[in-house]
């Protein structure tokens, strides 16, 4: 007897389209049940948003002065306005990162992965889709505080169209570089202790070099290629920069770095999967 | 006679805890020592902006290359020795909450001092490091200037724990406040580090006050170009008082505690 | 037609032999040496449709290493399986949409949500059609009885209702097994024997097949039909509950707080030189009746209810004098094994105890 050629008269036997249809039904309903999770730890959420501000204003309070003592209104590019507009773009990104690393840490330590692997649901994509369901709660609500907090201090932004449509094309593609990065170094809890120092060190290196205090030409020339070279920019400057001074060329050039970070992160990540998974079919983890 | 001995005696069962702290944390070697370098490594990095920053675009009014790595070093220094032996600080909030202070009150020590000794933070010797290294590197200084640095930043580290027993303290009265007292602290690391020039006189008095970030690194930073008695007398005076009314704010919440008069407290 | 069939399946594990100090560490990184630890022995067991199999044996016996195989989660060293006519390691994502898992310890519920939300997710996992998943959710809910708590938020549940909700997610699917671990810890005895009805109905009624993990001797003796033990990674036996019953679980201990002194009722020495109950001299057709403790106002009594049915004897107590308060305990899974092996013919082989490791992949496994 194969039960499971039998059509169970609820679950409607699919062509591909279908197989389209509900595969994306499925990780689209995790998405949503990730977002409602997230808006209960709705206190939480506020609490961090204080530390936005603080970040926003004190480092503001910063750009000011420089302008000030510097006697121009342009710095490398960027006006005041455009600065603080970068700096709540960029500490948007920043301050909405979920503690992912910690999760699939606890549950590959826990034995929960192998639980979890027991579903019709591929635990990559579980877990991207629980990702971006808490990251957009964290991105909307962060992004709304640090709109009004840089509108209270230099007043309305200078969008072009452009960047604004541009925005949420790379802001997708830097959160997903991100979940790849933090959901590889969560597999390395088959083979470390020390997953949560390395997600550390990572969101260091992201915050300095990818621009979140400034827009990396502010920095002096060493630094500067450097932080051009490495993909870190395109998980927090490309965005910002993208949206707040919107410039064709660089544009090409930022979603570009973007597309092949993505690729390269993706190949090296999927291959560590592949390395977790066959690790908990052998040795059971 | 008999106070001394009692101080000594405290002074024992603090190194006693320092001691077994550090092995309990050595226990697990590698991840020890990859905390350390990691969190030295972090520094560095932001230190290396800033230094590149501030070469840019040096603040005027007399504001030294070295300033900046004073101030780092300064709260580096402090608020890791205090992570380092009053290491379970950050756990307050979440101890009042789940009743486990119970186990400290059975106990015949001090329970505000016995909560914060009990646990470290690995890391934050990476940071003690870091700000030693830093400091001696950058500034060459000589032995007077030195045991001030240690000084000072000794005290920037009480100020910094009395600071976080007040924030977790409040959970006595307010229940879970765990997420509020982390944003603090953050806030509170973040204004150590900039210079307080580019800040108002509104934002200055709340570093002095509420927030005394101020006290962290500002004082410490004027203190170590021109020491001044006035000035050093004003910090000492801060120290005592935010002490004690760390202690005193406990206090009473402990007494409330006791009395199972709890907010929010389940079964 | 046999819904499991197991096959000679064994599994080897593969462990470094983990060095402490810094020496160590890198010498182990340099050149690695395993450690061979071989979890289940060749085994070989089938399941019919609509059974309700209870797989006991101590922590570390192998139970969770072949539950984890059945499911498909883990390779086999060797042997074969086929559940459901699949080769589980090899479609596991099939036969995913077939089977179902319970653990005691983990819950798939979120937990800041009420569990409608779940099941309306599960419904997109496990890609349900919507009318029908709504028909079975509905009649999930009215069979375990959980409507009051469909929109309260996992995290204010109680654990019994917590469990019955549990229960419901997993079998919205319709899955033809479900692997039950521990589904009663922790739930006081009401809740265990709802949980325990409500197996043993949806078994009746709609032939779900059951196979069922715990430690606690009375989710066997009254759900289950057929029993499992297995333990050092073997299966130690194989056979029905009622004569694992009747041969292994009839050993019972009654405890017994007296108001007058044991003395009324206890002899000081019988004549193989260990305490004797009086009444079981006064009534000689009472035997099997063994004295552990006899101190002050307390008794404690081993009873063979083969021999001795426990009713008479608490009866005959009650008559001499009065019971304060009784307890009626099944010895503990362990001890169960323990005689099962020493009157099973295989041999008692030692294994070598254990290191950190080991336990805590156990704990995980």
């Amino acid at each position: 007897m194969d039960l499971a050629q039998e059509a169970q008269p609820w679950q409607r036997r699919s062509g591909p389209l279908q197989r389209l249809r509900l595969t994306s039904l499925k990780y689209l309903a995790i998405l949503r049940v990730s977002a409602a999770n997230n808006l209960a730890y709705l206190p939480e959420i506020v609490f961090r948003t204080l530390f936005l501000i603080v970040l926003i204003y004190v480092i503001g309070q910063l750009w000011q002065t420089t302008f000030i003592l510097h006697n121009s209104a342009i710095l490398r590019g960027f006006t005041v306005n455009s600065m603080i507009w970068y700096l709540a773009a960029a500490e948007t990104l920043a301050t909405s990162l979920p503690a992912l690393t910690r999760r699939i840490d606890q549950e590959v330590r826990s034995g929960e992965l192998a639980y979890l692997l027991g579903r019709p649901c591929s635990y990559l994509f579980y877990n991207y889709a629980h990702y971006l369901g808490e990251r957009l709660v964290r991105l909307t609500i962060n992004g709304t505080v640090a709109a009004l907090v840089a509108l209270i201090y230099v007043g309305p932004p200078h969008f072009t169209w452009m960047g604004l449509a541009a925005w949420p094309l790379m802001v997708l593609l830097a959160i997903s570089i991100e979940f790849l990065c933090y959901f590889g170094i969560g597999l390395l809890a088959f083979w470390t202790e020390n997953t949560q120092s390395f997600s550390f060190i990572f969101s260091r290196l992201t915050l300095v070099l990818g621009g979140v205090l400034a827009p990396i030409e502010i920095f002096p020339q060493p630094l500067r290629t450097l932080a051009q070279i490495l993909p870190f920019s395109s998980m927090l400057y490309g965005p910002a920069r993208t949206l707040v001074q919107f410039e064709t060329a660089s544009f090409v050039g930022l979603v570009w770095q973007q597309v092949i970070t993505l690729s390269v992160v993706s190949l090296l990540i999927l291959g560590l999967y592949r390395l977790a998974t066959r690790r908990v079919s052998i040795n059971g983890g | 006679m008999g106070r001394v001995r009692a101080f000594g005696g405290t002074l024992r069962f603090m190194g006693s805890y320092f001691v077994a702290n550090l092995q309990a944390a050595m226990e697990y070697r590698t991840a020890f020592w990859a905390q350390i370098v990691i969190m030295l490594a972090n520094d560095c990095l932001w230190l290396l902006f800033w230094w590149s920053y501030f070469q840019q675009f040096p603040l005027v009014n007399g504001w030294q290359q070295t300033d900046v790595v004073i101030l780092w070093a300064t709260s580096a220094l402090g608020i890791g020795l205090g992570n380092a032996v009053f290491g379970n600080v950050s756990k307050l909030a979440a101890l009042i909450i789940n009743g486990g202070l119970d186990a400290y009150l059975g106990m015949p020590r001090y329970v505000l001092l016995h909560v914060c000794i009990s646990g470290t933070d690995p890391s934050a010797w990476g940071d003690v490091l870091f700000a030693l290294g830093a400091y001696c590197v950058f500034l060459r200084p000589g032995p007077l200037n030195l045991f001030l640095f240690l000084l000072l930043a000794c005290m920037a580290a009480l100020i910094f724990i009395s600071f976080l027993v007040l924030c977790g303290s409040l959970a006595f009265f307010l229940g879970n406040v765990e997420g509020l007292s982390q944003q603090m602290l953050g806030a509170l690391v973040t204004f150590s580090t900039y210079p307080m020039n580019i800040f108002n006189g509104v934002v200055h008095i709340l570093l002095f006050t509420i927030l005394p970030a101020g006290f962290i690194s500002f004082v410490p930073l004027q203190l170590l170009h021109h020491f001044a008695w006035p000035l050093f007398g004003g910090m000492c005076g801060f120290l005592l008082l935010i002490m004690l009314g760390a202690a005193g704010f406990f206090q009473l919440g402990l007494k409330r505690y006791e009395s199972g008069n709890l907010l929010g407290m389940q079964n | 037609m046999p819904i499991i069939e197991v096959e000679e399946l064994s599994k080897t594990f593969r462990m470094r032999d983990r060095a402490a100090g810094f020496k160590g560490s890198l010498s182990a990184f340099i050149a690695p040496r395993y450690r061979e630890r071989q979890a289940l022995k060749p085994t070989s067991f089938t399941l019919e449709a609509g059974e309700i199999l209870a797989f006991i044996g101590p922590n570390g016996a192998g139970k969770s290493t072949t539950i984890k195989m059945l499911t498909g989660i883990l390779y086999p060293g060797g042997g074969r399986a086929s559940v459901l006519g699949l080769v589980p390691w090899e479609q596991r994502h099939k036969l995913a949409f077939h089977i179902a898992s319970v653990y005691g310890q983990k819950s798939q519920l979120w937990y800041h949500l009420p569990p409608q939300d779940t099941f309306n997710l599960l419904a997109r996992i496990y890609e349900l059609d919507q009318r029908a998943y709504r028909q079975r959710r509905d009649f999930l809910i009215d069979v375990f009885d959980i409507a009051a708590y469909m929109r309260t938020p996992a995290r204010k549940l109680s654990l019994g209702e917590r469990m019955r909700c549990e229960l419901a997610a997993a079998l919205l699917h319709k899955p033809a097994i479900v692997f039950l671990d521990e589904p009663t810890i922790g739930l006081d005895v009401i809740a265990k024997q709802r949980i325990r009805d409500l197996i043993g109905q949806l078994n009746a009624e709609e032939g779900l097949t059951v196979f069922l993990t715990s430690h606690d001797a009375g989710d066997i003796e009254q759900v289950c039909k057929r029993a499992i033990v297995i333990n050092h990674g073997e299966i130690v036996l194989d056979a029905s509950v009622a004569r694992l019953k009747s041969d292994y679980l009839r050993l019972k201990t009654v405890e017994i707080l007296l108001e007058d002194r044991v003395e009324t009722l206890v002899s000081a020495e019988g004549a193989d030189g260990v305490p004797h109950l009086r009444i079981q001299e006064e009534i000689q057709a009472y035997t099997g009746i063994k004295v552990l403790k006899a101190q002050g106002h307390s008794l404690k009594l081993e009873i063979d209810t083969v021999l001795s049915p426990l009713e008479p004897v608490i009866a005959a107590v009650m008559a001499r004098g009065h019971i304060v308060d009784m307890t009626i305990a099944d010895p503990p899974m362990e001890e169960i094994i323990a005689m099962m092996y020493r009157q099973t013919a295989l041999p008692d082989e030692q294994a070598p105890e254990p290191s950190l490791e080991e336990r805590l992949l156990d704990a995980s496994l």
